[in-house]
This record gives C-alpha cells, structure tokens and sequence, in this order.
C-alpha cells in the first residue's frame, strides 16, 4: 500500500492511535455517543445511533483505510491494524461495522482495480461511505470457489443473476465489491470480481433481503440482496474477467492477517475490566488480588495480549518484507491469532464470575465484548479454512524449509523499530515456493533467545522437541493426506505447525527487543508465560513458572491500568478510563 | 532436473503426479481432461506447482494450473516456461 519508510513513522503511528482515542472521547461518560453505555445501548436494540456515527465521520477513519497515493493516509499494515485496534477497543461493531467490513472489501480494488475504480473507492470512503463486500452465499460458506451468484456477458455488458447473504452495510452501502461466477466450470478461472455502483442498479432488479440477526456484533446490519436480471457494464470488472478467485486469496493475505490485530482491541478492554474488579472486590476481608488463581489469570490474560500482538504484528510486517509468504503466514495468523484471544476471553469471564453475565453496570460490557469477539474464529476464513489452506504446503516445507542454514528473515520483520520496505501487492503470490524463513529458523530463534536470557532454557526446549516432532511427521504426509477431506491427526500437524510459528515469532522478536530495547517487553517474564502456554496448545506439559514470572506480568499490567496504557506490545495511550486524568 | 524438459516428458511426469494425487494408476489419467474433472481441486494445483517447481527447478506460479486445465495444455503451457 506504498508505505514510506521514513523515520518518523513510529511517531506518526502514534498521532494516530491517539488522534483515534482522542476523538471517541472518555469511555466511561454517559453523555458520550461513542462511550461504553451508548455502546451497550446499541447492542440492546441492534442499531448503532446516528451521534455516534456523525462522532465518527468526524474522525476521517475512510482516509485511513485509503492508500497514500490515493490521499488516504495507509502506509504501513501495522500502524492500519493499531489504530483500527482503538476503534475495537471501544467497540467492536464500530471496528468492524463502521470501518473494518469497508477495509476487506476495498483490499480488492486496491491490489486489482482500474486507476478509475481506486479513485471511485477512495472518494467513497473520503465522503464516510461504506463499501459493502458481497461475497458470501449461506450455501457455500467458505467454500467460495462453489459461489453461484452468475454475471454472464452480453456484448458490454454483465447480466446479474442470484443472491449475496450475511453482507455488513448491504443496506447502506454505496458500492459494493461483488463476488460472481463469470464461467460454468468448477475450475479456479470461472469467478470474477466486480465493482458496482449502488446507481448503476436498476431498482426493479434489486430485492433487499431481511437482515439476519446475529448473538454478537448485534448492532451491525447484516443483510443480502437478489439480483434479477440487473445489467451493469462490463468495465466493473475488477482486474480481468476470470481473476476472481486469484483477487480474493491475494486479497486474503492482508485482511486476514490484520482482522485479528485488530479484534485483539476487544481483549484488552475485557482484560482492563477484569483488571477493575480484581482491584474493587473484596472476599474474606481482602482484595481477590491476593489470591494467585486471580493472579495468574491476569498474568495469563497480559501474556497472552502481548503474543498476539506480537504475532499479528510479525505477521504485517512480513507483507512488506517477506511478501511472497503471505498465503501461508496469514492463514497461519489466522488459525492461531483467534484461539488465543477466545480463550483469553473465557478465562477472563471465568475470573469476573457472575459480574460477566450482567448486561448493565460497570461489568455489563463483558457479555457484550465476548459474544463480539466471537466472529474472530468464524467469519473471513473459519480456522478449518485456514488449517487446510497450510497442511498441503507442510511437507515440501518439512524437505526444503526446515533444514539448518536456510535464509533467514529480515531483521525488520522482529525489530520493530526498524523502517519497513514499501509494501509491494504485486509480490503477493498464490504459493511460498517452498520457502518459510520464519518457522525454518525456529532452532537459531531457540539458540539465540536461550543464550540472550539462559532462565528460559526450561521453557524453551519442549518447543524444541515439537519442533523436531513436526518435521518428521511433516516429512511422511502423502498428498493425500493434505486434501480438505484429511484425516483429523493432518489437521493437527497443521495446528502444530502455527503453535510452533508462533513460538518462534515470539522467540524472535523476544531475543531481538532484548538486545536493543529495555522496557517490559524486553524482559524475559512475558516470554515465559507466552511459551509456556504455546507448550500447552503443542498438547504438551509446559514447565511450572515461578512466582516471579506472575509477580512481574501482574505488576506491569496494573501499571498499565493506572497509567490507561494499551496492554499490547505498544503500549499507547488511551482515552482515559481513571476520572482523575 | 537433469533431463532437458520436453513435452512427453513433462506430460508423463504429470499424470504420475496426478495418479499419486488420486491413488490411480497412470494409465486411468487421460491427458486431455480437465483436472477439476477428477476432482482436483485449487489446493491441488498448489501442490503440483510446488512439484513442479522441485522439478524443474524453476519458480511455478500455481496460477499457471488454473489456465492450462488439462494435462496435455499444461505440459505445453510448461514446456514454454522452461525455454
């Protein structure tokens, strides 16, 4: 997306997050359209109110999402993904529904469209349009390549026929980026991908459908149309005729690499909640803070935020760096990211108890974030979706990637501060090559980070034998076993396999941030928590952490509370949750 | 690779690949079908560029599967690629 590496980006990245935080004003006034209660409020009738969307046209959240070279201001993915995050962090329904269902489907034009439809995309999102994204069909699910929504040519012209379902803003939208079948075959050339103008539509050829509730993301409109015979002219045709499905796995790597960096926003305002009642309640005469099960959960909740982060951040950064990876790390990104932050949830409504089951009051939000957070693991690419997508890729990784000696990854993909190489859509590609420079230097992460902090040997090294484990039975799969129809144990090596991306991502990053930084994320506490539970999702025993490592993680993160830091790697400011500030 | 690559020998390369695939014998492959046809799917064509690539030993874009359907155009379609 043409992102400038200049020193100042950090900076800039900043302004940001803050200008964002600034703009959605004090969560916790109850005059404020786009505070907790009005949120909640929203989510009790299904619909966001029209103050809170005005407050959030006034933030020019359409520029951010909008390319440089177009007059937006999207550069780099992870500075996009941190200050969607503010938005999520407030509200998931606002995050997604407002701003990051636009975000997915203005991804295709960007990599594929016309100089005339980028320009059309980018004036929408200037003037707070929405851009609706219609691919989905209830009957095919993922399985997008089954869409049966037609788009036959006639002369000039393109002649719609079918249904789109389960579409955020379809009501609303101005354009929409449209999924169709342009050939007969069941063969990978027979989708294309089309941008349409909500004018361009003939009234008479559009039904409306009724919206589809939902148990979460209540607020957001989801809802679908029936195309009869609508003509729109063959110019809205994305790329070219028969490219539809190559747009929308190029489209894949980005969106959902960031979707779940920006979800993430919801844990660290249940975790902030856990956090409150942890300091206000009070059993047998003393706070629950003193109990090490409360503890732990938080120390474990904190860890958990700070490897998510880490892996979606790793994840951006390497589109810009290591692009040609993009079709196994964000799948990989995709199935992991989620299951950390859901059972991040659970164990955090597990400490809140009864309080997280209120829908109103000072803990009524909880219920709220938990059924939000859920569409994480389901929607754009359910977690099947994406184990099946890295399993037919593992053994020629297991022959040629994960040998000692292969090319290792570039050092801005782990040091954050280190400028980014300008993101290049056109080196995308529909396959690795055989290539995976993060997980192949698994064991030079594992050396490096065991001989940067030597107490994390014990946490390191059941790592090491699932890494040697997955290689050998990576190694042995048949091309059999890695169809969508695999054994349940081939899906399992895929998990294992993100388990282990994951591990050697933060080891990476950890050894890395080590030698240069020296804030907390520096030091080896939240690395121990974060591996260890990795040991656990291997389906291994992990090692007994001290006191120490808990002590150290519950510290930070009640520090963080007090000073309304984010609790992700970034540690940027928010809108205040302490009435004092 | 250490043959040089010609369109017989690239053709029976890929119906070996696609019997493996399909837990056929070669000789149940015919050329001229399109592989959706058996049921191979856009996964299965990122596998056989993968064994394409370890082959040939040059870069296969899986895309190259999807617009030469049958064996008998993909041979020819790869065949160009290595000249």
């Amino acid at each position: 997306m043409g992102a400038r590496p200049t020193p100042r980006r950090a900076r800039c990245m900043m302004a940001n997050t803050h200008t964002i935080e600034h703009g959605l004003g004090k969560p916790w006034d109850c005059t404020n359209p786009l505070g907790f209660a009005a949120c909640l409020h929203a989510d009790e009738t299904g619909h966001s109110s029209r103050e809170a969307e005005a407050r959030l046209d006034d933030l020019g959240v359409g520029a951010m999402l909008t390319p440089r070279a177009l007059g937006g201001s999207l550069g780099a993915l992870d500075a996009l993904m941190l200050n969607m995050r503010a938005l999520f962090r407030r509200d998931p329904c606002i995050g997604l529904g407002y701003a990051g269902s636009s975000f997915i489907a203005s991804v295709n034009v960007w990599l594929a469209g016309s100089p005339a439809q980028r320009a059309h995309v980018a004036e929408q999102l200037a003037n707070n349009g929405k851009i609706a994204c219609a691919y989905h069909e209830l009957e095919h699910g993922n399985d997008f390549s089954s869409a049966a929504f037609r788009a036959t040519v006639r002369n000039d012209t393109l002649v719609l026929n079918g249904h789109k379902q389960v579409v955020s803003n379809i009501e609303r939208a101005q354009t929409y980026v449209l999924f169709a079948r342009t050939d007969r075959g069941k063969g990978a050339r027979d989708h294309s991908v089309l941008l349409i103008d909500r004018t361009a539509l003939e009234p008479r050829a559009v039904d409306f459908l009724p919206r589809v509730r939902t148990s979460g993301m209540r607020s957001v409109v989801l809802a679908g149309f029936e195309l009869r015979d609508a003509t729109v002219p063959r110019d809205t045709v994305i790329g070219e005729l028969g490219q539809g499905i190559e747009i929308a796995l190029r489209s894949f790597q980005i969106t959902r690499m960031a979707l779940p960096g920006m979800f993430l926003g919801a844990v660290d305002t249940a975790l902030r909640l856990a956090i409150r009642f942890a300091r206000e309640r009070k059993l047998y005469g003393a706070s629950i803070l003193q109990i090490p099960r409360v503890r732990a959960t938080i120390a474990d909740a904190f860890a958990n935020v700070l490897l998510a982060d880490c892996l979606v951040t790793v994840g951006a950064r390497s589109l810009h760096e290591l692009p040609r990876m993009g079709s196994l790390y964000a799948a990989t990104v995709k199935s992991i990211v989620p299951q950390i932050l859901l059972s991040t949830m659970r164990s955090i409504g597990t400490l809140l108890g009864a309080s997280g089951y209120l829908r109103a009051g000072g803990y009524g939000l909880f219920q709220k974030l938990a059924r939000d957070i859920r569409p994480i693991s389901f929607g754009h690419a359910s977690r099947a979706n994406c184990l099946a997508t890295i399993l037919p890729q593992l053994p020629r990784l297991a022959r040629k990637a994960w040998q000692p000696n292969v090319a290792r990854a570039p050092r801005a993909v782990f040091a954050w501060d280190t400028p980014l190489r300008d993101f290049d859509p056109t080196a995308l590609s529909l396959s690795t090559g055989g290539h995976d420079p993060i997980v192949g230097s698994f064991e030079a992460a594992a050396s490096e980070l065991q001989a940067a902090s030597g107490g994390l040997a014990a946490f390191i090294h059941p790592l090491r034998a699932g890494f040697a484990a997955i290689r050998d039975d990576a190694a042995a799969l048949s091309p059999h076993d890695c169809r969508v129809g695999a054994p349940s144990s081939a899906y399992d090596l895929a998990h294992r396999y993100a388990v282990l991306f994951a591990a050697s991502s933060a080891m990476h990053t950890g050894a890395s941030s080590n030698m240069r930084t020296r804030g907390f994320t520096a030091q080896p506490h939240w690395l121990a928590a974060a591996l260890a539970n990795l040991t656990t999702m291997l389906g291994a025993a992990p090692p007994t952490r001290g006191d120490d490592v808990t002590d150290a993680l519950v510290a930070e993160a009640l520090r963080r509370f007090d000073e309304d830091l984010s609790f992700d790697f970034h540690h940027t400011p928010i809108a205040p949750w302490n009435d004092d500030r | 690779m250490t043959a040089t690559a010609t369109q017989p020998i690239l053709s029976l390369f890929l119906t070996e690949k696609v019997a493996t695939y399909l837990q056929r014998s070669p000789e149940q492959i015919d050329e001229t079908k399109p592989l959706t046809d058996y049921g191979l799917d856009s996964v299965y064509a990122l596998t056989l560029a993968g064994d394409l690539e370890d082959f040939l030993g040059i870069t296969v874009d899986p895309s190259i599967v999807w617009d030469n359907p049958s064996i008998s155009e993909l041979s020819v379609a790869l065949l160009a690629l290595t000249q």
